[in-house]
């Protein structure tokens, strides 16, 4: 019936407290404390993006600019091409790459026979732990148009061997997929976790009321894993407009520039060759304004169709 | 679960305690005003447990041992190799940097002295470092690389050898096919057109790679010095002047022509057709060592030794030789040889001992660098024909080898021809060594100034975009059809992106450069 | 045909599909594996696939064989351990009364979300770090990381989907918040928790940034950073341009960068597994009667 009580818990001093919604305020103090310490405290340095930072006078004594740096960073020739190449990229991930975990936790679901379910997950997840720089190096081994394993592949049904990484299209297409192999499996765990909480005499209940193994997908597992897809929805969202540095750079070269160019690898160069710091703080706030507002907006809609969102 | 907690938290004590004890015992200082100098050391995480750690071990010991007659006193800072821009940066922006630091990075240099951070050097040299002022004078050209905006700011410590880029081929399969090394671009174009053809190593036809190259990693990318040299050009951009202006090397006239030679062996498979997407080099790497290569552009790095060391564990009769550049029209070689600059040792200008600092450095340029890149006599190396020559490789590896690559701040030893041979165990690889040594410098010229000493405006406005455009441009105008028209467009895109804003603020520092002479 | 045996033919495009996605993700950490045992010439010559070329040993002898190793070993189970449950703590803490109806909610919310887009930089964390006096302690590879956000929300919204007639029963016996959190809501999360746990340890063990900045002392090197420290010629020396600077002895072996990424892998990969016999069906039986 219900989880077992202890009538000694009447004893507890937690009684004194008139309000229990006091002792859920108390509980929220080290955490704040924590937000405030760790991260509010250096906020500060968001404001470099409306000073000309120099190094040697530090925060408080470097020139106020304004907007002087977004100006540049608008005259950038290669700023729109970056910007849209980013955007493109991650939405590309986001239609393509996003239910992939999903199903592929769907998947292990179906499955029952014990051992293949262990094995297979504790290698599904293997790629995430490689670093891009490794992972990099193996995907140009693999798709090589000389000795790669594709391609040999590929040659030997008779066509001709694709330029994966040499072809702006096909370098898309490599980007996105990779980006998936490598973080499918790991991605996938906060749904099978999820899909193991289900609790199984709703299947039950569901199979008595006539559900193949379909119905029990689309009415048992998917409504109640919803809340969990909506969350990682509304942060991918979040992250729309930033891009990890590794995964393009990796795969970058010059025959690509013009697709593979993105805000993380510019700004990269930037600030390397130039110790632009000041720049590369407006370019990070403009991202960090867009992605919350992208998360205003997700978490809006998605309250709409009757989720819990997460503000 | 109750006994868990209580084991972890007995864990965690333990730990605590054990993390705590390590506190070093700080060193009683009994001497009377010793003046204390930190000094910035790359921890390369190549140091064993048994010598120490990098703040602490016998070279330390040895250092501050000579420093006490000039009454200082040296703290080591070790700062991990790979993130030393970042922690640099991070050093400076916290008033922590060490009294000396040192940095790879030219662009590191010239942002920290614009923004006012760095001490200016000259005076102090001329003061307190005459064994410094020797040093550079056997080095012409050296100290100017560590000038910005006319001022000393950086002092380059030098290195083992020059810098050079050369053409290499395998000579066994030049010998094979009867022929002789190429004098010239028709030679060298027939050569190629040889190695494919005909296979001299027997690598099978489909697999030989005549040329090498790639767009990353340590070659020279899709620039072929020796073929360069053919349409005129150096890979350094000040020492070409074309009606008395400078250009980056991509636009110098006779490059475009460069490329069209490029796109030809391109399309007729000479060289390796993936050289586009090989951003580390390892494809190169691979053709090279694996003996399916025939010829390759590179630095000097790989002259001495492993190019030819790597490749005879494929092949044993490999031979790689280097060839002279090719000359143009007019019958003129354009070879250059750079002194190469090692590390650029700043002062931040909070340093309280400058005196001091030019002290170290000074005994550096003389008996400290000397010392720590040889090692003491008898014990790590032994004296052959006027050249130290290394005892047992291992035992300098783990004893020495850290304090030279790290500690010496100035490099005053010199390695040539001679020494390359001599410490070679294989008789074939030391022989090598030494011809590729004296033909990569016989006929090459020193330029008079080989950079810029200032941070050109343009470059932080468009460098990043000029780069990359470059090289997508010429890598794309070489696998095109139609190279011409490529490289045409490259070039109108490259000066309406601030290309031409560059070109004319190149030239007009280096007429300020020119003049000040 | 049985109809088991049909069920089970259904199933088979599933079993091929997910096996043929693990095998390629097993198939390059086998080849780095047989790569760490490899001879040098010959991984640079292409030649190591699956199975090890000129096998040695060398590589895991220059990685494990050295004090300063096991030392950052130590202080890398340190501070995964310690700090994990650190973390968990914090955000279960932190979670629970985020996900009931208290005033003030939607702001604390987003008082929090906006830290996980907007942060300082490098050099303010640093300057915080020191002034707080944790630089060059264990405490500073603990502490900035106390609560991901992230890993936040995702316990919020789980605890947000326990149902509220527990809460209300545990009430009625006089039970207050923090016993309900303890007694009540941890154990039906556990699932949850082990997954947050395992983020949150794979972070800590993963962490190199971090340590780099804030430890000077080489006796608290975490493993990243020991490990790291040996590996050269990568992204940063590729920027500088052809004409290399370095000096050419330090080459470091490529079969030495494969054992590295082995050595830090395994551990993390050892775990998982053990973790997964508590990803069981039936967390909840019971519990909805009524």
């Amino acid at each position: 019936m219900y989880p077992r009580t202890n009538t000694r818990l009447v004893k507890s001093g937690v009684s004194l407290f008139k309000d229990k919604n006091t002792v859920l305020y108390i509980m929220l103090i080290p955490g704040i404390i924590y937000y405030i310490a760790f991260h509010y405290m250096p906020m500060y340095g968001l404001l470099m993006a409306f000073k000309d930072f120099n190094i040697f006078l530090g925060f408080g004594e470097s020139p106020w600019v304004g907007l002087e740096n977004f100006k540049i960073l608008l005259g950038m020739d290669d700023i729109y091409r970056v910007v849209y190449n980013t955007l493109k990229l991650n939405l590309l991930n986001l239609f393509c790459g996003f239910p992939m975990p999903i199903i592929l936790a769907l998947m292990i679901n179906e499955v029952k026979n014990r051992h293949f379910n262990k094995i297979s997950q504790s290698l599904l997840y293997l790629p995430h732990f490689f670093s891009w720089v490794i992972a990099g190096s193996i995907i140009s081994a693999v798709l090589s148009t000389s000795t790669g394993m594709v391609n040999n592949i590929i040659k030997f049904l008779g066509h001709e061997p694709i330029y994966f990484l040499g072809d702006e299209g096909w370098w898309v297409f490599t980007y996105v997929i990779s980006g998936i192999w490598k973080d499918m499996g790991w991605n996938s765990i906060i749904y099978v976790a999820a899909i193991s909480n289900i609790d199984p005499q709703l299947y039950d209940a569901a199979k008595v009321d006539g559900a193949n193994r379909i119905h029990s997908l689309f009415n048992v597992t998917l409504p109640s894993i919803a809340g969990t897809i909506c969350t990682m929805l509304i942060l991918q969202l979040g992250k729309l407009l930033t891009i990890g540095f590794e995964h393009p750079y990796v795969l970058q070269n010059p025959m690509v520039y013009k697709v593979s160019e993105v805000i993380s690898t510019y700004i990269y160069k930037i600030g390397i060759e130039k110790a632009q710091y000041s720049l590369t703080t407006a370019m990070g706030l403009f991202q960090s304004v867009v992605g919350l507002i992208m998360i205003f907006l997700a978490n809006a809609l998605i309250k709409k169709m009757g989720e819990e969102g997460i503000l | 679960m109750r006994r868990w907690t209580v084991l972890l938290l007995a864990a965690t004590i333990l730990l605590t305690v054990l993390s705590g004890c390590n506190k070093k015992v700080a060193v009683e200082d009994n001497e009377q005003h010793m003046t204390e100098i930190s000094v910035e050391v790359f921890d390369r995480g190549s140091i064993t447990s048994s010598e120490g750690s990098m703040e602490d071990n016998r070279w330390t010991r040895w250092v501050n041992e000579q420093m006490q007659q000039y009454n200082i006193r040296v703290k080591f800072v070790p700062i991990p190799r790979k993130e030393e821009e970042t922690m640099l940066n991070l050093l400076f922006a916290s008033n922590e940097a060490p009294d000396i630091c040192y940095t790879y990075k030219l662009s590191l240099v010239c942002n920290f002295a614009e923004a006012g951070g760095l001490l200016e050097l000259d005076k102090l040299v001329k003061e307190h470092g005459p064994d410094l002022t020797e040093f550079y004078e056997t080095r012409p050209g050296l100290l100017d690389l560590g000038k910005y905006k006319g001022k000393q700011y950086g002092l380059p410590s030098g290195s083992w050898v020059d810098g050079a880029h050369a053409l290499a081929v395998r000579k066994d399969w030049v010998d094979a096919l009867g022929k002789a090394l190429p004098e010239n671009r028709e030679e060298y174009y027939h050569l190629l057109k040889d190695f494919k053809e005909k296979d001299p190593g027997n690598v099978g036809k489909e697999r030989v790679i005549p040329e090498t190259c790639a767009v990353g990693g340590t070659g020279a990318g899709y620039n072929n010095i020796a073929v360069l040299s053919s349409f005129g050009i150096t890979n350094y951009e000040l020492v070409n002047t074309f009606d008395g202006k400078v250009y980056p090397m991509e636009l110098q006239p006779g490059y475009r022509d460069y490329v069209i030679f490029m796109n030809k062996l391109y399309k007729e498979g000479l060289i390796s057709n993936e050289f586009a997407v090989d951003t580390d080099g390892k494809k190169s790497i691979e053709h090279t060592y694996g003996g399916l290569a025939g010829a390759w552009s590179g630095n000097h790095s790989w002259l001495y030794g492993s190019i030819n060391e790597e490749t005879r564990r494929t092949v044993p009769s490999a031979e790689w030789t280097f060839v002279n550049n090719f000359p143009d029209e007019s019958g003129k070689i354009h070879k250059v040889i750079a002194p190469a600059v090692g590390v650029y040792n700043i002062v931040p200008k909070s340093c309280e001992n400058p005196d001091a600092v030019m002290i170290y450095l000074n005994w550096m340029a003389k008996e400290g660098g000397k010392y720590l890149m040889n090692g003491a006599e008898g014990e790590h190396y032994t004296l052959l024909d006027g050249y130290n020559i290394p005892k047992d490789r291992e035992y300098n590896t783990k004893t020495l080898a850290y304090a030279g690559q790290n500690m010496a701040l100035i490099r005053p030893d010199y390695y040539d021809a001679g020494y390359y041979e001599l410490i070679s165990d294989d008789p074939v690889i030391g022989r090598l060594s030494k011809d590729n040594f004296l033909r990569m410098k016989d006929g090459a010229i020193t330029p008079e100034f080989s950079i810029l000493d200032e941070v050109l405006s343009a470059d932080i406005k468009y460098g990043t975009t000029l780069s990359s455009l470059t090289k997508s441009g010429i890598v794309k105008a070489i696998v095109s059809d139609d190279p011409g028209r490529e490289y045409d467009k490259f070039k109108a895109e490259y000066l309406k992106s601030g290309g031409q804003e560059k070109i004319d603020e190149m030239n007009e520092v280096y007429k300020r450069m020119s003049s000040g002479r | 045909m049985s109809k088991g045996m049909i069920e089970k033919l259904k199933l088979l495009p599933i079993y091929i599909l997910i096996g043929f996605i693990a095998f390629t993700c097993v198939t390059p950490f086998i080849t780095i594996i047989a790569t760490s045992f490899s001879g040098h010439s010959a991984i640079l010559t292409g030649k190591v696939g699956l199975w090890p070329v000129d096998f040695h040993i060398n590589a895991y002898k220059a990685v494990l064989m050295d004090a300063k190793f096991y030392r950052s070993l130590m202080v890398t189970i340190f501070v995964t351990v310690i700090g994990t449950l650190l973390n968990l703590c914090l955000t279960a803490l932190t979670a629970y009364p985020l996900s009931k109806n208290i005033k003030g909610r939607k702001y604390i919310m987003t008082f929090i979300v906006f830290t996980m887009l907007f942060s300082g930089g490098l050099i303010p964390n640093y300057f915080n770090v020191r002034q707080l006096g944790l630089l060059d302690t264990v405490w500073a590879l603990i502490l900035p990381s106390g609560i991901s956000t992230f890993n936040l929300i995702i316990l919020r919204t789980f605890f947000m989907g326990i149902p509220k007639e527990l809460e209300d029963a545990a009430f009625m016996d006089g039970a207050g918040q923090a016993r309900i959190l303890w007694k009540v809501y941890v154990p039906l999360s556990k699932t949850v928790l082990l997954t947050l746990g395992l983020f949150y340890a794979v972070a800590h063990w993963n962490s190199y940034m971090n340590a780099m900045i804030y430890i000077r002392n080489s006796e608290l090197y975490t493993l990243q950073v020991r490990l790291r420290q040996l590996v050269m010629g990568d992204m940063a020396t590729q920027l500088t341009g052809s004409l290399s600077n370095e000096d050419q002895q330090v080459l470091v072996l490529e079969s030495v960068k494969a054992a590295i990424v082995v050595v830090s892998t395994i551990p993390i990969i050892a775990v998982y597994p053990w973790l997964q016999k508590y990803f069981v069906k039936g967390v909840m039986i019971g519990a909805l009667k009524g």
